[in-house]
């Protein structure tokens, strides 16, 4: 097993825990369909990890600056 | 007087001249909404307690004068913002008995405007979607082509407005879910600065993301409805001249007729409107934004990990916790919430997107320093056909211009710049922080 199918098995394993940790009484079939659709979704969302943000810190309510910057 | 085809703010004034009387309009309303069923726009029609409430508001303009221009106006609410004594469902079978106790926020002003709720419209189950068609009440049809979508997640308040079933609907956008459909059915849609408009009450999707805001036939409406529901009534005038473009300068972003999935005749209404906006005095310049893509996914982590922690938590009302009754949608974004932040998921992807996203808004403040608004496609394409995208992926996509505005809390309006094929196409101007009223004003202008 090359490193790539490694890495790909073990994301799927956590899909898979994570999947019966949440919704209990998923069937293998709806199992299978999210795994599919989960698995494609994170790999897309590495895309955000190839953006530069040393020294920025993480922003988690834009509150504050809409209403510093609206006045 | 056949009230069905004015705007809001010319209903105002002709029911405040006592050429039509709410009850006439709220009649109308209640009959075009029996009328046109099929487009499944409601989830709960409040029939006699909107007639009562016309009355009502009759009584209160022939006894005081001073009254709000809201005042006899059927409005119709999205059915995630609470109403006392009138179910709120999410469109969700978990919800479908859910009868708060409370008004939202954005209810209590409505109801004291004097405004008449003529009921809760439809919308994909807990706003989790693009298409409308994750309803456990069934799916919106399009009033324009009853084979496609209304758009979503706020597809009924959109159809409902295009369809003369309110002269105005609440919906909320979280990243798209107002600017979307609005563009879809050709229709106004406002998405105001976060933070600007009570959230006290909405059954909300992403607490940091979510904004209640407005459907409207015209920007003068939509800055009526706006003024209304911040009890701001001192700046409610609404009057754009005919120079008010001279002098504005327009931002178009690089690249951003060259991103993938564009329709063709979106495009092109796209860069007829800047030629417009240009011919009518406007400098156009370009400026750069945040890859849309990359955005989009920021979007997607951020949003699905506040959904998965809200539903997980149990924060939300009687009925939720049970996940075996929610959709297919909602519960796959459960899971992709759940996993984004599942062991070192939390650091390399919910803290990283969370750092993004302060790029992203550096970026459009940036952006915003050099041009007074920036326009962009509303979605990428018009109305698809109901069933036609399996793919949550590609409809995931759709918000693909809306999604990065809601992560920088700025205020956008969809209005509608061109047809293709007897299909509404929408353009989104992007404002700086508590900009509403231009961003309305250069609207008006591509709408006249």
């Amino acid at each position: 097993m090359n490193d790539d199918m490694s890495d790909n098995n073990t994301a799927d394993n956590m899909i898979v825990s994570v999947i019966k940790r949440v919704l209990p009484d998923c069937s293998e079939t709806e199992c299978a369909d999210i795994l599919t659709h989960i698995s494609e979704q994170l790999k897309g969302f590495n895309v955000i990890s190839s953006v530069d943000t040393r020294g920025v810190q993480p922003l988690f309510d834009v509150r504050e600056e809409a209403e510093r910057c609206g006045k | 007087m056949n009230v069905s085809g004015l705007s809001l703010s010319v209903l105002s004034a002709a029911i405040s001249r006592g050429d039509c009387s709410s009850e006439e309009a709220v009649t109308s309303c209640l009959g075009r909404i029996d009328g046109m069923k099929e487009l499944n726009n409601f989830i709960t029609v409040t029939a006699d307690d909107a007639v009562e409430a016309a009355k009502r508001a009759d009584e209160m303009r022939a006894a005081d004068g001073e009254v709000s221009p809201l005042c006899g106006v059927p409005i119709a609410v999205k059915d995630n913002i609470c109403m006392l004594g009138v179910k709120t469902t999410c469109a969700s079978e978990s919800l479908k008995d859910y009868v708060p106790s409370f008004d939202a926020d954005i209810i209590a002003r409505l109801k004291r405007a004097g405004a008449v709720i003529v009921g809760k419209t439809n919308m994909d189950e807990l706003a989790m979607g693009s298409t409308n068609e994750t309803s456990y009440f069934g799916c919106v049809k399009n009033v324009l082509d009853d084979r496609r979508v209304p758009g979503g997640s706020s597809g009924g308040s959109a159809n409902c407005v295009a369809a003369g079933q309110g002269f105005a609907a609440l919906g909320t956008d979280t990243g798209g879910s107002i600017r979307q459909p609005a563009a879809y059915c050709g229709v106004v849609g406002l998405k105001p600065t976060f933070g600007s408009l009570s959230n006290v009450g909405l059954i909300g999707l992403a607490p940091s993301l979510d904004q209640i805001g407005t459907f409207t036939r015209s920007c003068a409406d939509a800055w009526m409805m706006f003024c209304a529901l911040k009890a701001d009534n001192d700046r409610c005038a609404f009057n754009v001249d005919d120079g008010y473009l001279s002098g504005k300068t327009i931002g178009v972003p690089i690249g951003v007729a060259d991103v993938v999935g564009l329709n063709a005749d979106v495009k092109q209404a796209f860069r007829n409107t800047v030629e417009k906006l240009e011919k009518l005095g406007a400098t156009v310049t370009e400026v750069g934004l945040p890859d849309f893509g990359t955005a989009l996914a920021v979007y997607h982590v951020i949003s699905s990990a506040e959904a998965a922690a809200s539903l997980l938590s149990g924060r939300l009302p009687v009925g939720i916790g049970n996940a075996s009754s929610f959709g297919a949608e909602v519960r796959r974004r459960i899971v992709s919430g759940a996993c984004v932040l599942n062991g070192d998921n939390y650091e390399k992807l919910y803290i990283q997107a969370a750092k993004v996203r302060n790029v992203i808004k550096r970026m459009y403040i940036d952006a915003l320093s050099a041009c007074d608004v920036i326009v962009t496609p509303s979605a990428l394409s018009t109305a698809t056909k109901l069933g036609a995208i399996t793919d949550p992926q590609k409809t995931h996509a759709s918000d693909m211009f809306a999604a990065a505005v809601s992560l920088a809390g700025l205020p956008a309006v969809s209005v509608p710049c061109g047809f293709s094929n007897g299909l509404p196409i929408g353009i989104q101007i992007i404002g700086k922080y508590d900009s509403e009223l231009e961003i309305l004003s250069v609207g008006q202008k591509i709408m006249e």
